[in-house]
């Protein structure tokens, strides 16, 4: 398995009760897959991409990527783990407004070395997303749906092996979500794996192969179809 | 290493570019805390400014200065007492001394004339114009700054005084005191010991005081001492003493204001961290996104000290160029009074900043050290939050 989670759980506490956001999840990724979770709002599918991704300690139970531990790992090698192999989508745009929209994309690549190459690529992906000749505007110059294609560009920045999305084309038009959906299949063909959260059945219509999963009360399982 | 240098000057990139993305609000911050340091800065220099002209003054000042005192009051001494001191080891010369002030009715001003058997013996740095009379030459005088702009004498090198009996005694300008010893010689008038006791209306057997020269300046305080037993009625004045005062009178000073200003630099460093802890939504979420994006949280505080490191640095260069053109350029307009004393406020007295590495380092420790501690540590607070908010909105 690429990504294995086994036996995870994550509570919160709030106000003298405990939430549990994700209740003892089994289940595994393989590479290039794609796979999209389903589930109503509150029923824990951020605070599992958080756990896969790195952000949250769980407060029980195993992930792993690669077979790695993310929770063996440092804060260090965590932050280089997501640097250099996760693409995070978040659940709203997050860009930062001070920067351009080619600043905002070129963010998880601040410490490399090549920044020609790595602003032709950042150019070649905002044209995917539509957007071209926007790289010199702010993230208030846009609307939301620009500014979320903005963040899908950013996600891919740094090649990433793993895409972990949060309701990636909740802001978008009919059309736009196409396209994006079409860069996603692009690609999860190319061997890139995805891990989509939403509650959007007709997301993963068009891509090869999905697997889904339906999220509820923080148990996770298997459904084989639409 | 270089990977890690050039990590670091990414990491500088983002700060800086962070810094003019926050320009409305980082030039406010910029502004005050260039003001305080300026501010105390302003003392640091002045003071440094008058300590200086007062050692360089002092430099050819008597070692040992003896006055006859009478029902607490300064009497003419006994040109006699000279023979009594020369007798105590370890004195090498009495000299004795007339002076006395004169007043300008003109510009309000008070300048005081000092008169001397022989020539005295002043570097080159300290006489800026001319020179001394020549030896058994009367009427000469050498004048300082002020009395050339008091008596307002532009080309002419001439003036005169009025006796006690109000007929006039005229001097010729032989030289002029250079304005780096302004402290001690703006208001003076030199002169021969004939010329001094004439315009006084002094007898020939008496003086203002006696000027004692030692043989080992080691022993000032010891010669000092003898002279205080040996003539009971008498105040022995050493050169060490007169530093000390001054010291004592401008360091008292400065540190009054700068204890006040010290509690404005508090409330700003005070407002600083209250400001940096107290972080705005969008800076948390932007600390948020970074560490999602793969930064770590040395990252974020190295973006952090870097900002604040370039704005506090920026910010004591400017305060302190501020403050050095207040005092060489506008002479401590703010302050003079404060540092001055009203007593010596005329004639006036020209500044030259004093700035030593000791100064500049005591200034850095108290204003850019604290700010630094005051937006790192909230910062570093703030990075060790949950990584994942930015995920949730």
């Amino acid at each position: 398995m690429y990504i294995e989670c086994k036996d995870l759980l994550k509570t919160y506490r709030s106000e003298g009760t405990i939430l549990t956001a994700v209740d003892h999840v089994d289940f595994g990724v393989e590479r290039g897959e794609f796979v999209v979770i389903l589930g109503h709002s509150g029923s824990g599918k951020t605070t599992l991409l958080s756990l896969i991704g790195g952000l949250t300690n769980p407060d029980g139970g195993t992930v792993c990527i690669d077979n790695i531990d993310n929770w063996q790992q440092t804060d260090g090698e965590l932050a280089v783990m997501r640097n250099k192999r996760i693409g995070f989508i978040f659940q709203f745009a997050s860009l930062i407004p001070t920067l351009t929209v080619l600043e905002n994309i070129l963010l998880p690549l601040s410490f490399t070395n090549d920044p020609q190459g790595d602003r032709q690529y950042a150019l070649e992906l905002l044209e995917r997303v539509g957007l071209s000749g926007r790289q010199d505007d702010l993230p208030g110059q846009l609307s939301g749906g620009q500014q979320r294609r903005v963040a899908i560009a950013r996600s891919f920045i740094n090649r990433p092996a793993i895409i972990l999305a949060d309701e990636p084309t909740g802001d978008l038009d009919e059309v736009t979500e196409q396209e994006i959906l079409a860069i996603f299949k692009k690609f999860n063909q190319r061997g890139v794996t995805f891990l989509v959260v939403t509650h959007n059945k007709d997301l993963a219509l068009d891509q090869d192969k999905p697997r889904f999963f339906d999220m509820q009360n923080g148990s996770l399982r298997e459904t084989s179809a639409l | 290493m270089r990977e890690y240098f050039e990590k670091q000057l990414n990491i500088l990139d983002y700060a800086l570019s962070s810094l003019w993305r926050r320009r409305g609000k980082n030039f406010s911050v910029f502004f005050v805390f260039t003001l305080v340091i300026s501010l105390l800065a302003s003392f640091q220099f002045l003071t440094g400014s008058l300590l200086d002209s007062a050692q360089t003054g002092l430099r050819h000042a008597p070692e040992i200065t003896v006055q006859r005192m009478v029902a607490g009051r300064q009497e003419s001494i006994p040109v006699a007492y000279a023979d009594k001191i020369k007798g105590i080891f370890g004195v090498r010369k009495v000299v004795e001394r007339v002076w006395g002030y004169t007043f300008n009715e003109v510009t309000g001003s008070n300048i005081t004339v000092m008169a001397l058997p022989h020539v005295p013996k002043l570097g080159q740095e300290t006489l800026g114009e001319g020179g001394f009379w020549v030896e058994g030459e009367g009427g000469g005088a050498v004048i300082g700054q002020g009395v050339l702009q008091d008596l307002d004498l532009g080309n002419r090198r001439s003036f005169s005084f009025f006796r006690p009996d109000l007929t006039l005694k005229s001097f010729a300008v032989r030289g002029i005191f250079a304005p780096e010893s302004n402290i001690l010689t703006y208001d003076l008038v030199i002169t021969t010991l004939d010329d001094g006791r004439d315009l006084f209306g002094l007898d020939a057997g008496v003086a203002t005081d006696l000027l004692v020269e030692v043989v080992n300046p080691m022993e000032i305080a010891t010669i000092a001492r003898k002279i205080s037993e040996t003539l009971p009625g008498t105040r022995v004045v050493t050169r060490p003493q007169i530093l000390k005062t001054y010291q004592a009178v401008f360091s008292w000073r400065s540190g009054f204001a700068a204890i006040c200003l010290l509690s404005a630099l508090a409330a700003f460093i005070i407002l600083a961290w209250d400001k940096a802890s107290g972080m705005s939504p969008e800076e948390r979420r932007e600390i948020s996104i970074l560490k999602i994006l793969g930064w770590q949280t040395p990252d974020v505080l190295m973006v952090r000290f870097w900002e604040s490191f370039v704005m506090a640095l920026a910010a004591f260069a400017c305060g302190t160029i501020l403050a050095y053109v207040h005092i060489g350029y506008f002479q401590a307009q703010l302050f003079r009074s404060v540092m001055m004393g009203w007593s010596v406020l005329r004639p006036g007295l020209s500044f030259t900043p004093a700035v030593g590495g000791a100064d500049l380092l005591l200034l850095f420790a108290l204003s850019v050290l604290p700010y630094l501690a005051a937006t790192v540590i909230p910062a570093w607070r703030c990075a060790s939050v949950a990584t994942d908010s930015a995920l949730r909105g």
